[in-house]
């Protein structure tokens, strides 16, 4: 039953809205767009501070990958701004949710099966496209948001049914995560379960519904971990509370964090003026460069970079809340809130507060597909900006 | 699927509920999630990041330790004694050794082959290092620069460079080899002082090892992005001693020679001071060691006497002589002083007024104290005499009586006044304490055994210490070897300036005690020790060892010092256990005394006064009087006391014997040749054994002139025991030959 409000709201600007514009003509939300500039300015400055020595011992150049991500910077930008112009209601037209999500559950598959064809590689996360290669995990991501935004924005009123709220979600989230987790890339599984999880529960599912799903998750988690499907994930778990009992090996990565960290201190060694990043913290410039942030700028760097992304969450928060419709509203609250998970979680893992899960820092970490992935979403939140009631509450 | 039948529009605003569970989820994540995070960052980074900072340092930072070069050591005249080179410690790096190639081990062969003939290092030696799985493996150490210089190329030649490496030290050199070797000490592997002076002064010269702290990336190569910090080596400081290298070096020449012609079996020692300063000028101790190679046994007695031992024995008597060598005689064996003693017991006497010049003393051959008797040298007694005389005589029975006079009280006060009771803290290490009664437990027996020397044991430094400040007015002084801390340009940054520590007895007293030494040395038990013109002062001591059962183990001494009106040095010789043809002090340790400041005083400037009769048996130099005619070579010689004998039918002198500038008895016949082929050979005759006018009457007939050394010209009772060319040894005729002499007669 709709209220009559919604109806009145219905009425008067949903049918209206209902065939999206082309270009957006409303106003990008300042304050959001401002933080993401100073986001990507401070992760390149560090990401150069952080990977010059890597890149000059392993790839002969200082510049080898400032250059590269700097490119990428300007192309993600460029894309994100053209981007906030498009109207983001067309992602919920042209079936474009089901096609993201089919697309991704195909890749995913796809890079399970690589390995059969080449068995030298290491890991199945990474899809070779000649000239670059991507996580598809990135794009089952960014499909899960997309789809529960469009499912759950036009089918609320389900939400609170079991067989649409928990089973149905459930079920197209669980086949996306199971696929990325055996991979195997628990971090990344992690994140968009979470995510998931969180746009459930922001679309109404009943806490009663949720409680009896998390306890029998819970027990699918013990059978995962008796059975030994992830491990090594419980290796890391023993490293995590006591990294020096293999300083050498699985603790390493850990300890030359942590003694990054500790060397920064309050005030930090000054900008550029790490020495942990001599090849002493492995791959500075990738999962671990917020501890390199840590020894050049102290507590405080460290504390302001947290600052800005709590602040990213915050203004994301508030441009969902008025979005002029709810696939705005949960499109932006779920790409707001992976970047803020995303974030959390790799300080967390950097400080050693949880397991270590190899998990990027968004805008610092190094990896030109996922900052074009990145600021892509930030222009979809952008577009969303331009569209909202922001301007006309005031 | 299909969602139609409940489907709502997509475009429909959000729900209160939505909207509330956003904020709700949007505060944990900021408040819990990066609340989090946050106390994540606070706890690492300020509570436990200056642990962590400490631990990253230790893995960044390298240090490499930069060597100060070691002070030099100079004698008093700026003579270098001790000095530093630079030179190169070869090692490698095993664990870098590729090892995969286990078949061949290609490169293990390479290094061990290359650097045994290069270093002279058994080659199967660097094999078994280069097995080893660390990464500092010491080759060989103080490889000279032209050794280095060749491994450095090969290293090069064969692309070694990360396992083969060298590391710059230095190497201490000793230019006079074993002189003064006891007292200089020497240094270990890391040049560290081990004996000696080296030890003594270690924190001086070692100076403070620079360093360059580093920063190096986790493969261990230094950073492109320079992070180095260097605090510069400072240099040790120098060291100027009180050591003489040529007061050493005579003392020791004739310390050697009296070692081995007494067949002494306990080394011996000899100190040369000054008494008014306490600068040791001269400290010896023979058989002694050479600091370049410390550890291996040179003196081919000691060696032979090894070798007799059973083969099993000799490893642990080599290293344990070796020990033994090293060790300062002077300083760290004590010894009975015996007569030499009675210096002191008598200067206390008379400053107590216990004694007086005057006093008169009798003799019959013994003395008996409280039921003991001791027996004088001379069974039948020295008969009446006066304070002087038992000096002389170094009577027993008087000092005993002297000592019973003062009493275990006030004898204990000046033994203690005399510095006996403790080190004399020269600055040398390893300086032994005396043996003593003290008057708590000294009762009248051992109180008279004290008397004369016996029966307690001091050490040659303390016994030269006392006898200088008897003699210098009465001031104990401490004696030291270091004069001077000079920095490495030479500024003198410390002069060590004589410390008098009190007063022991009166000028007075000290002035009595010179005349009756001075006697002693010209007509009593000291007479070898006499020096012609430089009034030689002094006593003669031969001591029993208590610890040792063979009553052939005796000890030879002689303490005295130079002039008798105003003492400037003293010196004592030390002979431990000569089994020669005497033990006693007068024949083996005074002449050596004799000898050693006969050459020594001159030399220090010491003004010689002669009496008429030393004046006219004064040698004269030998002028030069070749190329002369006969007649005016014949002029210039007589006028100059020296006889003529002209051999040849030329007219002008182109030959003479002795040359010009030696030195000769006055009224020597000098040979001169008037023709090129003319020679006139003699032989040379044994002098052993003979009085000093059956000497030069030999002399005279072989055609030579002869230097009598030891006595007073035309002295008699002395015998001659050694001559300065071998009997039989043809020479040409006027060749001067030196005789020494000793008195037989005389003992204690």
């Amino acid at each position: 039953m709709k209220s009559a409000e919604d109806k009145k709201i219905d009425g008067l600007i949903g049918k209206e809205l209902d065939k999206p514009v082309l270009v957006s003509r409303g106003k990008v939300d300042v304050v959001f767009f401002s933080m993401i500039l100073i986001l990507v300015a401070a992760g390149l400055i560090m990401l150069f501070s952080a990977s010059y020595a890597f890149a000059y011992y392993y790839e002969g150049s200082s510049y080898a990958f400032i250059s590269k991500q700097l490119k990428f910077a300007i192309i993600g930008l460029v894309l994100m701004y053209g981007i906030s112009f498009v109207d983001y209601r067309w992602l919920a037209k042209l079936h474009i949710p089901w096609i993201l999500y089919g697309a991704s559950v195909a890749m995913l598959g796809l890079v399970l099966a690589l390995p059969v064809l080449d068995p030298n590689l290491p890991y199945k996360r990474w899809l070779p496209l000649g000239f670059t290669q991507f996580q598809p995990s990135e794009i089952a991501k960014f499909s899960i948001i997309v789809l529960f935004a469009y499912l759950i924005s036009k089918y609320y009123k389900k939400m609170e049914k079991f067989t649409f709220g928990i089973l149905t979600l459930g079920a197209l989230l669980g086949i996306v995560c199971a696929l990325v987790v055996v991979e195997p890339h628990l971090s990344a599984t992690v994140l968009i379960f979470l995510i998931g999880m969180v746009m459930i529960v922001v679309g109404g599912a009943k806490f009663k519904h949720l409680l009896t799903v998390g306890g029998a998750g819970v027990g699918l988690l013990a059978i995962v971990v008796l059975t030994g499907v992830v491990s090594y994930a419980s290796n890391r778990f023993k490293y995590w509370i006591d990294p020096w009992a293999d300083a050498q090996g699985a603790g390493y990565q850990t300890i030359q964090s942590l003694l990054a960290i500790g060397s920064g201190g309050l005030f930090g060694r000054g900008l550029g003026q790490s020495r942990q990043k001599y090849l002493w913290v492995p791959e500075p410039h990738n999962d671990f460069i917020f501890s390199i942030i840590c020894e050049e700028l102290g507590f405080i760097g460290g504390a302001c970079v947290i600052l800005v992304f709590a602040l990213l969450v915050w203004r994301g928060v508030t441009i969902a809340m008025s979005a002029p419709d709810r696939f705005g509203t949960m499109l932006t609250v779920g790409i707001v809130f992976q970047v803020g998970l995303q974030a959390m979680f790799n300080i967390l893992v950097v400080t050693n507060m949880i397991p270590n899960t190899g998990i990027s820092l968004p805008f610092f970490s190094y990896g030109g597909t996922s900052l074009i992935m990145l600021l892509a979403q930030m222009g979809v939140v952008l577009s969303v900006s331009r569209s909202s009631a922001i301007e006309k509450r005031q | 699927m299909d969602f139609t039948k409940d489907a709502s529009t997509v475009m429909g605003t959000p729900t209160k509920s939505m909207t509330q569970r956003i904020m709700a989820i949007g505060l944990i994540i900021a408040i819990v999630g990066f609340g989090w995070a946050g106390f994540g960052l606070l706890f690492q980074s300020i509570i436990k990041g200056p642990g962590y900072a400490a631990k990253a340092a230790d893995q960044q930072l390298t240090t490499v330790s930069l060597t100060a070069k070691r002070g030099t050591i100079y004698d008093c005249k700026g003579e270098i004694l001790a000095t530093s080179a630079t030179v190169w410690t070869v090692y490698i790096t095993p664990m870098d050794i590729d090892k995969d190639n286990s078949e061949s081990d290609e490169q293990a062969r390479l290094i061990s082959d290359g650097l045994s003939e290069i270093l002279g290092v058994e080659r199967e030696k660097i094999y078994e290092m280069t097995q080893k799985n660390t990464s500092y493996v010491r080759v060989k150490t103080k490889v000279e620069e032209n050794v280095a210089k060749k491994v450095r190329e090969f290293i090069s030649e064969n692309s070694l460079g990360g396992i083969i490496g060298l590391e710059e030290s230095s190497k201490r050199y000793y230019p006079n080899g074993s002189l003064a070797s006891t007292v200089i000490g020497f240094v270990g592997d890391d040049n560290q002082g081990l004996a000696g002076i080296e030890y003594q002064y270690e924190s001086v010269l070692q100076g403070i090892p620079g360093k360059l702290v580093a920063s190096k990336n986790a493969l261990g190569s230094d950073m492109p992005f320079n992070y180095e910090t260097m605090v510069e080596a400072e240099q040790g400081k120098s060291l100027v001693l009180t050591i003489d290298e040529y007061v050493q070096g005579v003392a020791e020449k004739y310390l050697e020679e009296a070692v081995v012609s007494n067949a002494a079996t306990n080394r011996g020692c000899c100190i040369i001071m000054n008494v008014n300063t306490g600068e040791i000028l001269a400290m010896a101790t023979k058989q002694d060691f050479d600091p370049n190679d410390p550890f291996t046994i040179k003196d081919q007695t000691i060696l032979d006497q090894i070798a007799e031992l059973p083969e099993e024995e000799q490893k642990d008597a080599k290293s344990k002589k070796i020990e033994e060598l090293w060790k300062n005689k002077a300083i760290t064996e004590t010894y009975e002083p015996g007569s030499v003693f009675k210096i002191i017991t008598g200067s206390a006497a008379m400053e107590e007024g216990k004694a007086t010049e005057n006093s008169t003393f009798d003799c019959p051959g013994y003395i008996v104290i409280s039921g003991t008797r001791y027996n004088c040298h001379k069974h039948e007694g020295h008969g009446h005499q006066n304070m002087t005389n038992i000096f002389e005589n170094s009577c027993n029975p008087a000092f005993i009586e002297i000592g019973q006079r003062l009493g275990a009280k006030t004898f204990y006060k000046y033994f203690k006044s005399y510095g006996f009771t403790k080190k004399t803290g020269i600055d040398l290490p390893g300086e032994m304490e005396a043996i003593y009664y003290t008057d708590k437990n000294m009762g009248p027996v051992e109180l008279a055994s004290e008397s004369f020397g016996q029966t307690f044991r001091v050490t040659p430094i303390q016994l030269i210490t006392a006898v200088a400040a008897s003699c210098n007015g009465g001031r104990y002084i401490i004696p030291h070897v270091v004069k001077e801390i000079k920095d490495n340009n030479g500024n003198t940054i410390e002069t060590i300036e004589p410390t008098v520590v009190h007063q022991v007895i009166s000028e007075k007293t000290s002035k009595a005690i010179c005349d009756m030494l001075f006697s002693t040395v010209n007509n009593g038990s000291g007479k070898n020790a006499y020096v012609a013109g430089y009034r030689m002062c002094g006593k003669t001591g031969t001591s029993q060892k208590i610890d040792k059962k063979d009553s052939t183990d005796k000890i030879a001494s002689f303490c005295g010092f130079a002039p008798a009106e105003k003492p400037e040095y003293a010196i004592l010789v030390m002979i431990d256990e000569p089994h020669g043809s005497s033990y006693y002090g007068s024949a083996v340790a005074s002449p050596v005394a004799g000898s050693i400041m006969g050459e020594v005083l001159p030399y220090l400037g010491v003004e010689a006064i002669y009496t008429d009769d030393e004046y006219n048996s004064l040698n004269i130099t030998v002028p030069n009087v070749v190329g002369m005619d006969i007649e005016r070579a014949s002029s210039t010689l007589t006028n100059g006391k020296l006889d003529v004998r002209v051999v040849g039918n030329g007219d002008k002198v182109v030959r003479q014997a002795p040359a010009a500038g030696v030195s000769t008895p006055q009224g020597s016949k000098v040979v001169l040749y008037t023709e090129e082929e003319e020679t006139s050979k003699v032989t040379v005759p044994d002098f052993s054994s003979m009085s000093v006018s059956g000497v030069e009457s030999t002399a005279k007939g072989a055609g030579l002139n002869v230097v009598i050394s030891g006595v007073a010209d035309g002295a008699s009772g002395a015998i001659s025991y050694k001559q300065s060319v071998k009997a039989g040894e043809e020479v040409e005729a006027g060749t001067v030959i030196t005789v020494w002499f000793r008195y037989a007669d005389s003992v204690e």
